[in-house]
């Protein structure tokens, strides 16, 4: 009856144990959930990529020729880094007289590949979708498109 | 017999009642700790730091000088123990401006304007505490700084 009794004691701390871990739990997962929101930066940096590009485009020295065939002079002359963009998952697509910018096959200028996305409607509803800015301006009697689109997250890094 | 046994069992019982109330004492002031260094929201300072940053390296220019008010990371990071020096760190290589408020890992959020940072330093009581540091052209290569 004794031995029984002590078994009975021994099985206890268990659920104690476990009522512990699960009431920690549920304080650090409201804490995580309070405090761990990130700071929705997208659509602040389509805006920065647009007006890099626009900027840069309506320089009078902007050789459109050149950009027409070289697209890392584009990039010499936007202060852009390509690799920068594609590791941040940042995508940048540039046409001129174009019909359709999104679903352009030679574009003036493109990182990235999908931007499908930029033409649906109520996209920038969805929170998981990457922010997306198309923008048209007439620079030197050129129909310029500008799409720009950021799904960059904050990453954790080493100090 | 009988009396002795009983005693025992009271002994058990309280002693049994004192372990779980002690238990429950470590465990309440361990979670009371952990909110109370989580409330200053340094994950959140943190995040904000790293993107204001980008913001401002995103409109630069190569030959800027940048002086940026970061009081409140400042004190956030003297209260978690993180040396001045470490709060603010460029990684060049990868374009990332990282920001270390807590103890861990620092947040780290990337720009695309093709420059380097260079030259991070912090100023304290000017008559706040500044960050200052250079947008330089990429020809030059340091790889990774810290203020």
């Amino acid at each position: 009856m004794n031995l029984r009794a002590q078994l009975g004691d021994q099985v206890m701390v268990f659920t104690y144990l476990f009522i512990m871990v699960m009431v920690a739990g549920s304080i650090v997962g409201g804490v995580v959930l309070f405090y761990g929101t990130e700071i929705d930066f997208r659509p602040t940096e389509v805006q920065l990529l647009t007006r890099a590009v626009d900027h840069c485009l309506t320089l009078d020295t902007f050789n459109w020729d050149k950009a027409q065939n070289d697209s890392s002079y584009f990039f010499t002359v936007c202060n852009l880094n390509k690799s920068a963009l594609e590791s941040h998952t940042n995508q940048l697509k540039v046409c001129v007289n174009s019909k359709g910018c999104i679903s352009e096959p030679h574009p003036l200028i493109a990182v990235g590949s999908d931007f499908l996305f930029c033409g649906l409607s109520g996209v920038q509803a969805n929170e998981k979708l990457p922010r997306c800015l198309v923008s048209s301006l007439v620079i030197s009697g050129k129909n310029v498109q500008i799409i720009a689109s950021s799904n960059q997250k904050a990453t954790q890094g080493v100090a | 017999m009988l009396s002795l046994g009983r005693r025992g069992g009271v002994g058990d019982m309280l002693w049994d009642n004192i372990v779980y109330i002690l238990f429950i004492l470590a465990f309440t002031t361990i979670m009371a700790f952990y909110v109370y260094a989580q409330q200053d929201a340094s994950a959140v300072w943190a995040d904000y730091y790293a993107k204001e940053i980008v913001k401002v390296v995103d409109t630069s220019q190569p030959g800027e000088a940048i002086t940026l008010d970061v009081h409140r990371a400042t004190i956030i990071a003297k209260d978690h123990q993180i040396p001045y020096n470490q709060i603010f760190s460029f990684d060049n290589l990868h374009h990332a401006v990282c920001v270390q408020l807590s103890r861990g890992r620092a947040t780290c959020y990337g720009y695309f304007t093709d420059v380097l940072l260079t030259e991070p330093t912090i100023e304290l009581g000017v008559p706040i505490n500044v960050l200052h540091f250079n947008v330089t052209e990429t020809s030059y290569a340091p790889g990774k700084v810290s203020s």
